[in-house]
Formats: C-alpha cells, sequence, structure tokens
C-alpha cells in the first residue's frame, strides 16, 4: 500500500462522528456500540466514502479501549471485532481498498500529568491492538493524541503486538502545539524514531489553519505524512454544531498541502463524503511529492526539542554520583527533591541537555532510574541523557522515557554494540559513542577515527542513521598523558570529514591531578570547540565555562547578532565584595532575605559550631517568624520565604559540616495520598518541618498506602503527616490511616488539607489535625515528646 | 455548543482577589510579596491558554432526579432546589491549560513562595475566565427571557465531583479544550472549573454568597467562622 505513494495519493475516509449524528445517533449512547447494535449504520458509511474514492476506511472503534467501555454492556473484544468485521464486509470485492484499525486517546492523563500509569496505558492499547490485528485489519491508525506520552504508549503497543503498518497523528491548537504542549517537530523525531510508517496532523482546526503545522512536518519528517483536516471551525447555531468550510474551498488547502509534501488524506470533524470527493478531483493530475531523507541529530523531552550540531549545546553532567557527597547520599536516602533542584539549577543555568547518571552501590539503579527520569521530567522541560553502564537500566529508562532521549553510551567493543544498537534502534534515541573498543583507548587520532568509523558502519546494519550517533574522542589526562591530550582534538575534524556524526566530549578529566583544575578546563574548553566539538558535557553553573561556551558562540558566527551575550553580560555591574556584617542571621531570616543567607552561614560558621547556629540563630529567629504569621502581621508568602532563607542556611551548614548527625532531628514521613496531585501545601509543610531540623521523607503525591507502610517500617519513622485536597482522596486518606494503624499501632498520624477539619480528622482516625503548615511544627514537638 | 479560546489581554488577572486566597484582608503587602505578584502576573498572562466551552440543556426533572438531556444525570437536592424555575442550564468548563499547571509545578520544587503567588493568581484568573463565560451565557439567557443562576459546580452542596466525567464527555471538553478528568475526579489541569448555569424564566435574581463559592468547601476564612468579605 506504502510503496505506491510514489505514483499515486492514498485517500482515507471522513468524519465518523458527523456522519453518525446525521444519522440519528442517540444522545447518551456510546458511537462504537452501533457496531453491534445497528452495524448497518456503519456499514453505509463506508460504503459512501469507499463510492466517494476513500481507498481507507476506518473502524468505529476511535474510543473502544477498557477504561471508556467500563459502563457498556460490551466488552472491547466485542466491539472491536464487530467494527473491524463490518469495516471489511464494507470493502470485500473492491481492489485497493483497506481497513485502519482506529485508535484514540484513552480519556485519561497519563502520569506526572495525570495518574494513569504509563504501563497501564500500553496495555489497554495493546488490548486493542491485538484484537484488531486478530480480526484481520490491514493496518493501525493512533489518531487525535495530545499527549506525546500516550503516543508513545500507543505506539510500542502496535509495534510490540502487531506487525501491521502504523500511522500516527496528532492534534495541534492554533499555537502549533497539543494541549500538554507538543510542539511539532518533537512528535515528528519521536515518532519516526519509533518506528511509525506514517505520520501527520488531524482534527482541532481547519486546513487553513493546518498549512504552518504541515510546512513543520515536511521541514523534519523523512517519512511519509499524512493530514485529515477538520472542514474548518465549529459553529454553533441554535445548539447545532457545523463548520464553515465547503468541499470546495477545503480541497483548495488540500491541493496546496499536496504540493508541499502531503501525499495521504482525509477527513476529521464535520468533513463527509462530499469533501472526499471533492479532494480526489482536485489532485486528480498530481503525484505526490517524495519525501527526502533528513538529516538532524536531535534529543528531545515532550515539550522541546534540542537539535546537535547547529550551534553548541550544553550537556549538564551534575546527576552524577560520582565524586559528589550530597547526590549520593540523596541517592541512598531516595531524596528526588535534591535531584530535580540540581535539574532545575542547571536549567537555570544554561544547560541543554541534562545527563542522568544514578548508579550507585546500594542503590536498586533500574527503578531509581525510572523514578528520577519520571521526576525530572515532570519538572524541567529539557531533554534527558540516559547515563548507565547496565545494558537493562538503558532499556527500561528509555522505554519510559517521554520524547526521544540520547543515550550514553556504547562503544567500539562487540559487546556494547550487540546489546545497545537494538535498544537505540526501538526506540528512536540518539546515541553517544565512545572512541574505544576490546583494545582500549586509542592514542592516536586515527585510531579514534577507525573505531569510530566501525560504531558507524554496525550502527547502519541495525538500521541507525549515522546522524543519531555522537562521538565522544574521549580525553585523557594532562598528568598522566600529556602528549595524548591534543589528539582527542584533532580526531575530531577527521571524524566529522568522514561521517555526519557529532562530537561529544567531556572535558574536565584532563586537568585530573593538577592544580587549579578550572584553568585547564577552561582553556581545554576554548581549544576544543576551535576544533569543532558540538556539546561539551560540563557543569553549566561553573561560571567560567558558561563565559567561554558564550564567548565562542559569538565568535563563532552561532549567537545571532550577539543576542544572547548582551543579554547575559550587557548589563553587568562588578559585583559588591561588601560581606554584610550589619545583618545578622536571625534578620535574615525574618527578612526573608535568600541571596544573603549563604554569605553569611559560611562567616558565622568560622565562629560557632553547626548546632549552634541552629539553636541560636535559626530556630530563634524561626518562632519570631511563626509568631508574626499567627498574629498575621506576616503573611504565607512571607512565611515560606523566610522559611527558605533558614533552609539555604541549612543546607550550607550541612555541606560545610562532616557531622551532620548532630543537627538532624526525628524522622517525620510526608505524603499526598494516592488519587490527589495537589501538593503545594503538603510541600510547606516539609519546609517548615526541616527548617526545625526534622528529617522529612517526602514520598511525593498520589502515593499507594503501601508504598507509605514500606517506608515507615523500612526507615523505624514514629510521626507520619498525610494530605488530601478533595473529598473524594479524603476517603483514601481513611484507608491509608487504618493500615498504618493495623501495622503498626503506635504510630502517630497528622493529617491536613482544604477539605479536612478536626472533626472529620478524628472521625477517620488521626492523632493530629493541623489547619496551616506551622501548626505541624508544635504536633511534632509534641508527638516527639509524648 | 460553543467553545471559546479568549485571548490574553482580554482577561483581568486581580491581584486583590489573588490575596484574599493568600488570606490576606486588607493589610498592606511588603515590597518582596509585591514585586512577587507583579512579576507573576505578568508571566500568568504570557502563558496560560484561555479556553471555554458551554452548551446549553433542556432540563428534565424528576423529584431530585435532574436529567441534562440524557448526557449528565445527576440526583440532588440542592440542584433541584436551584433549578426551580428552571427548564434549561447551561454547562460550562474552563480552562487556563496546561503550561499553568506545568509552571505551578516548577515553581513549587524551584521557588515555593512564587509557586503559592502564582497558584493564587492562577486561581484567580480562572475565576475571571469562568466570569467572562458567564457573562456570554447570561446574554444568551437575556435573549430568552431569562435571568441566570449563580454557577453551581460539582463539590458544592449534594453534587459529588464524581460528575465530573459526565459533564467533560456531555460537552467533549478534552478534544474540544483538552480538560480531562483523573480516576479520584479530580480535573486536569487543575486550574479548570465546570459549573451550571440555570435559565430562570420567572426572573429571580440570584446572590452571591458563601455558599456558591468555588471555595466553599476548601475556604480557609469559612473553617474559622469568617469569610472574605471586608
Amino acid at each position: 500500500m506504502l510503496n505506491k505513494l510514489k505514483e499515486k495519493f492514498l485517500y482515507f475516509d471522513g468524519a465518523m462522528g458527523t456522519m453518525l449524528q446525521n444519522s440519528g445517533l442517540k444522545v447518551g449512547e456510546l458511537p462504537e456500540e452501533l457496531s453491534i447494535t445497528k452495524p448497518e449504520i456503519i456499514y453505509n458509511i463506508h460504503k459512501d466514502y469507499l463510492n466517494a474514492g476513500s481507498n481507507i476506511v476506518t473502524t468505529n472503534t476511535f474510543g473502544a479501549n477498557r477504561l471508556k467501555l467500563k459502563g457498556s454492556p460490551y466488552r472491547v473484544e466485542e466491539i472491536i471485532a464487530a467494527s473491524v468485521n463490518t469495516a471489511k464486509k464494507s470493502i470485500a470485492g473492491m481492489e485497493e481498498k483497506y481497513v485502519a484499525l482506529d485508535i484514540g486517546p484513552i480519556g485519561t492523563l497519563l502520569s506526572p500529568l495525570g495518574t494513569l500509569g504509563f504501563d497501564e496505558a500500553y496495555e489497554i492499547f495493546k488490548e486493542q491492538v491485538i484484537i484488531g490485528t486478530k480480526e484481520g485489519a490491514d493496518l493501525i491508525l493512533i489518531e487525535t493524541m495530545t499527549d506525546l506520552y500516550e503516543l508513545k504508549a500507543a505506539i510500542l503497543a502496535a509495534r510490540e503486538n502487531s506487525d501491521l503498518p502504523v500511522f500516527a497523528t496528532m492534534s495541534f491548537q492554533d499555537n502549533s502545539r497539543t494541549f500538554t504542549g507538543t510542539d511539532v517537530k518533537t512528535f515528528v523525531f519521536t515518532a519516526e524514531g519509533l518506528g511509525v510508517d506514517v505520520l501527520g496532523v488531524n482534527c482541532s482546526l481547519g486546513p487553513k489553519q493546518l498549512q504552518p503545522i504541515v510546512d513543520e512536518l515536511v521541514e523534519f519528517s523523512s517519512i511519509p505524512i499524512m493530514v485529515q483536516a477538520n472542514a474548518g471551525l465549529p459553529k454553533y447555531i441554535n445548539n447545532a454544531s457545523y463548520y464553515d468550510i465547503s468541499p470546495l474551498e477545503y480541497s483548495r488547502e488540500i491541493n496546496i498541502m499536496a504540493k508541499k509534501g502531503v501525499a495521504i488524506f482525509g477527513g476529521c470533524c464535520g468533513t463527509t463524503p462530499e469533501y472526499i470527493k471533492s479532494i480526489i478531483n482536485s489532485l486528480n493530475k498530481m503525484k505526490p511529492v517524495e519525501i527526502s531523507k533528513k538529516y538532524f541529530t536531535t534529543a528531545t523531552s515532550s515539550s522541546k526539542t534540542v537539535f546537535l550540531g547547529q550551534e553548541v549545546k550544553i550537556i549538564g553532567e551534575r546527576i552524577n554520583p560520582t565524586g559528589k557527597k550530597r547526590l549520593k547520599e540523596a541517592l541512598k536516602e531516595n531524596n528526588l527533591d535534591y535531584i530535580i533542584r540540581e535539574a532545575i539549577i542547571q536549567q537555570e543555568t544554561g544547560s541543554d541537555i541534562l545527563d542522568v547518571n544514578v548508579g550507585f552501590p546500594g542503590v536498586d539503579e533500574k527503578q531509581m532510574m525510572k523514578k528520577v527520569i519520571s521526576e525530572i521530567q515532570s519538572v524541567v522541560s529539557l531533554p534527558l541523557q540516559i547515563d548507565s553502564a547496565n545494558y537493562d537500566v538503558i532499556e527500561a529508562a528509555a522505554r519510559m522515557y517521554n520524547g526521544k532521549p540520547l543515550i550514553n553510551s556504547v562503544n567500539g567493543k562487540k559487546e556494547s554494540m550487540e546489546k545497545l544498537f537494538p535498544i537505540v534502534k526501538k526506540y528512536g534515541a540518539s546515541i553517544v559513542a565512545l572512541t574505544l573498543d576490546e583494545e582500549g583507548i586509542p592514542s592516536t587520532a586515527e585510531k579514534r577515527l577507525e573505531i569510530a568509523s566501525n560504531i558507524v558502519e554496525k550502527a547502519k546494519e541495525y538500521g541507525i542513521a549515522e546522524e543519531s550517533i555522537l562521538i565522544d574522542p574521549l580525553v585523557l589526562t594532562a598528568s598522566a598523558q600529556q602528549t595524548a591530550v591534543m589528539e582527542t582534538l584533532k580526531a575530531i575534524p577527521l571524524i566529522k570529514n568522514k561521517y555526519k556524526v557529532k562530537i561529544i566530549l567531556g572535558t574536565s578529566n584532563v586537568s585530573f591531578g593538577l592544580p587549579c583544575r578550572n584553568l585547564l578546563n577552561s582553556t581545554y574548553l576554548a581549544i576544543a570547540l576551535g576544533y569543532g566539538l558540538d556539546a561539551p558535557i560540563t557543569d553549566s553553573t561553573n561560571q567560567v565555562l558558561m563565559d567561554i561556551v558564550r564567548a565562542y558562540k559569538v565568535l563563532a558566527a552561532q549567537d545571532k547578532d550577539s543576542r544572547d551575550y548582551i543579554e547575559a553580560y550587557g548589563n553587568i555591574s562588578p559585583e559588591s565584595n561588601v560581606i554584610t556584617d550589619d545583618y545578622d542571621l536571625k534578620e535574615i531570616i525574618v527578612k526573608g532575605l535568600k541571596d544573603e543567607a549563604r554569605k553569611v552561614s559560611l562567616e558565622l560558621l568560622k565562629k560557632h559550631k553547626p548546632l549552634e547556629i541552629v539553636n541560636e540563630f535559626m530556630i530563634p529567629a524561626l518562632d519570631v517568624v511563626g509568631e508574626k504569621y499567627q498574629k498575621q502581621e506576616i503573611f504565607l508568602p512571607q512565611l515560606i520565604r523566610s522559611a527558605e532563607t533558614s533552609k539555604e542556611v541549612f543546607d550550607t551548614i550541612k555541606e560545610k559540616s562532616t557531622k551532620t548527625g548532630e543537627i538532624e532531628g526525628k524522622k517525620i514521613l510526608l505524603a499526598t495520598v494516592k488519587g490527589d496531585i495537589h501538593d503545594i501545601g503538603k510541600n510547606i509543610v516539609k519546609l517548615i518541618l526541616e527548617n526545625y531540623g526534622y528529617k522529612i521523607f517526602d514520598l511525593g503525591k498520589d502515593v499507594d498506602a503501601e508504598r507509605i507502610v514500606e517506608t515507615v517500617g523500612k526507615e523505624k519513622i514514629e510521626l507520619v503527616g498525610l494530605s488530601a485536597l478533595m473529598t473524594t482522596t479524603a476517603k483514601n486518606m481513611e484507608d491509608t490511616i487504618k493500615l498504618l494503624k493495623s501495622k503498626f499501632p503506635g504510630i502517630k498520624i497528622m493529617v491536613g488539607g482544604a477539605v479536612l477539619t478536626a472533626d472529620y480528622a478524628s472521625e477517620i482516625g488521626a492523632d493530629y489535625y493541623s489547619k496551616d503548615a506551622r501548626g505541624t511544627v508544635d504536633i511534632a514537638k509534641n508527638a516527639f515528646n509524648s | 455548543m460553543s467553545v471559546k479560546y479568549l485571548d490574553n489581554d482580554l482577561i483581568k488577572i486581580d491581584k486583590t482577589e489573588a490575596l484574599r486566597y493568600l488570606r490576606y484582608k486588607n493589610e498592606d503587602v511588603d515590597e518582596n510579596t509585591g514585586r512577587l505578584l507583579d512579576e507573576s502576573a505578568a508571566e500568568l498572562k504570557k502563558i496560560c491558554r484561555l479556553k471555554y466551552v458551554f452548551r446549553i440543556f433542556n432540563l428534565e426533572k424528576e423529584d431530585n432526579n435532574i436529567s441534562f438531556e440524557n448526557h449528565i444525570k445527576i440526583k440532588s437536592d440542592d440542584l433541584k432546589g436551584l433549578f426551580k424555575h428552571c427548564d434549561k442550564s447551561a454547562v460550562m468548563a474552563a480552562t487556563l491549560g496546561f503550561e499553568t499547571e506545568k509552571r505551578i509545578r516548577y515553581y513549587s520544587m524551584a521557588d515555593l513562595s512564587k509557586a503559592l503567588v502564582f497558584d493564587a493568581l492562577a486561581a484567580a484568573c480562572i475565576e475571571s475566565l469562568c466570569d467572562a463565560c458567564e457573562a456570554e451565557i447570561k446574554e444568551i439567557a437575556e435573549k430568552e427571557g431569562c435571568t441566570i443562576t449563580f454557577r453551581y459546580s460539582p463539590g458544592y452542596g449534594d453534587v459529588p465531583i464524581s460528575h465530573q466525567r459526565e459533564i467533560l464527555s456531555a460537552l467533549d471538553a478534552q478534544k474540544l479544550i483538552g480538560l480531562t478528568v483523573s480516576d479520584s475526579s479530580i480535573l486536569i489541569p487543575r486550574k479548570s472549573v465546570t459549573a451550571f448555569i440555570g435559565f430562570d424564566k420567572s426572573r429571580n435574581f440570584y446572590k452571591n454568597s458563601c455558599l456558591n463559592c468555588s471555595f466553599f468547601q476548601s475556604c480557609d476564612f469559612s473553617k474559622e467562622g469568617d469569610n472574605c468579605v471586608k
């Protein structure tokens, strides 16, 4: 079918819903049920479209998934079987006609935006795919998607459970993003990477408004493109909807799209067989434009694509436990907040992609990697580089990653390539390749090129294009192998001249074992950029290194009109070095002067013990703040700012002190209960309790009771704080309390949240109720004293 | 049914209202909070996507069973009371979109005081958006010679939020404005509202009170027997 695209356009049918409404679908009836109750109506709609010239009819299964059919008397299997069979009957005896198994969105949003699990979504789609394939559909159409993550689950389900061609479309708003924020190129690179056969856009807008989206599809896609536009924009008159574009106007726009390179057309809301007929007429004498192969090197999140090789991009290196005490601790303690803050600070300081490595003895790397990726992706919009030495960790991460990841790394060893390339291919990732093989790291540039060549050629055998590869020519340390240092850089042009690969390099090893490492690192980085380095793996919080990158981008004409450079340096005033002796720490906390906190704490640490700072400055200051808050002299934003300032003090002390044990207090577990995703309140409680030295185990939001029980047992926690904001989830709070009390009779539980009251709290078995965050401090004191 | 994407310039983000959500009554705002408020309001205005959809249904009432042309069926004494003089009701859904949601999440990790202020402003913003939608509905009602009731949302009184799913599906809200609902009936994006507005043919006048405020269930003022009115 797709082979014929060189010669002929392919035509889908138009809207099913519009036709059903016209034929008198009863209100409240699920349209999918008609495949069983009134198959003749569906059959006739298929026939109408086939007679209008459609090559492909779409089964009446848009919402035929187990969640949407919950209240229906019919099972998924019955509806899909009946729908596919009706469609097959309609094409019987006709030539070049096909049946598309239609799969629409599940209707419930995936986590972390919603609460449906990725694996659960996969299972839902898998069921549809297996039944539809078994019943004899010719292709799978995944359509009207607005969430990239859900699309990924659907594509994987289709590719892993069927050999049928997969067509995938998303719906975009007039700002060229889907509702959940995916832009066109991110969709293209992710879907193409996952191996769909055709990609495109449908629904939400009329053909005219879709033109800019089509332009982008054509610019970035290397595979055939399909468009199913609405018949204009919906207008509502007397409660009836109609669409404002006639078949003729519609097909005029389609004609323009065909000239741009779209080869497959159909209709969406408001279209009828008339529209299909009109499209076909308008393309009568034309042939599809051949789609050209594109050569972009990319990594994406769900909302952002980073192009490598067009200008220097920074790979942030801070989320890697090697040599980092705080991160190791955070990993051991499951302290994801610390890791997320590391992600945020790198995003804010100019990293373009973040490396994520959580491999550390005593940590379940696979579970941790999945958790960390999910959390980072829910907060930060940068693409990630999955970094692990274990193949199964990489596979698990690449699978659950939302978007097109970068994987770090393969090397020239046979085993490494055989294990990793299938993963890279399957999940459509870009891959970092190290120039080392069974014989180790080569000493010359030429030998590095040789290994790079081996890797690139081997990758091609797996169907991985060379532009998906970033070669790391590996830096050696100047202290040990001084003459080898430049060989790494000489390899860069050699490799780039031969292949369309990009160059990535961790530069900081070069200075290992020598003093003033920053000087060597920054000098080496500057030289490497001159040799053609595309993506340094580095620390974007390091001002000197970022200075060099920004300056280089000006000199290499990558920063157009020096815009970024001027923005970064145009208004710089010499930093004041006045130590604010006159501010004492207490006052700084009370006033919430977050930026001063660190400096002053460091000064104080020279004269005072950590515990003294906590007891003599922090706690009294916080008490003052708390009192003012209770008297309504200050309000929540100020209370929080003081708390954040105090946290900054605490973090500084912790960082500098070797015996953190003595300033760390009792353990408290906090969680927002199952089903609930409101957690600002819980985060405030956490911050304030941390201020008072309590050690907080924050399990986040939407937390299973079992997970809470497990953590309480493992960490021997005596006080648990639960929050719920909705009436529906307060019930889950009650269940959680029951389970906790049955397992740990002595445990103390405090609760809070918008819909709760003191009465309700005691009714569901909580020991304490707090009406606000500040109140939890007294509760904690009380709980640990009794 | 009517769908509208509102131009961001057309919405008023009421900072005073946001301050009320932060439990201020009349007190002066300190400089830092003031700056945060201005900065966040400007940012919110830039990134929110204001969308609403509504549809007007004929009501069928049998005692306290109320049906919106079979799309939504609710058993409720409160709605029965509200719709005493109504044969029709508009059902509306409004949202600020996912970017607002994402920003609130981001700030709750990066800068908690900003998250709070941003969240309060977004709450004020969605109220304004609902007002805009209500104004459009009111105009339609006027043409039919009706006054309108106040906005009544699932979660008030005896109407459980478990009706959210039916409401969204009756309005095709996922497809039209990108609004979804979780298993525990939480609207996602969270800065979203659904509501009923009855058409009163006997032209009664309905007054706002705590009882029909969106924050009725979770209001800190009312919990303490207070209210937010100065």
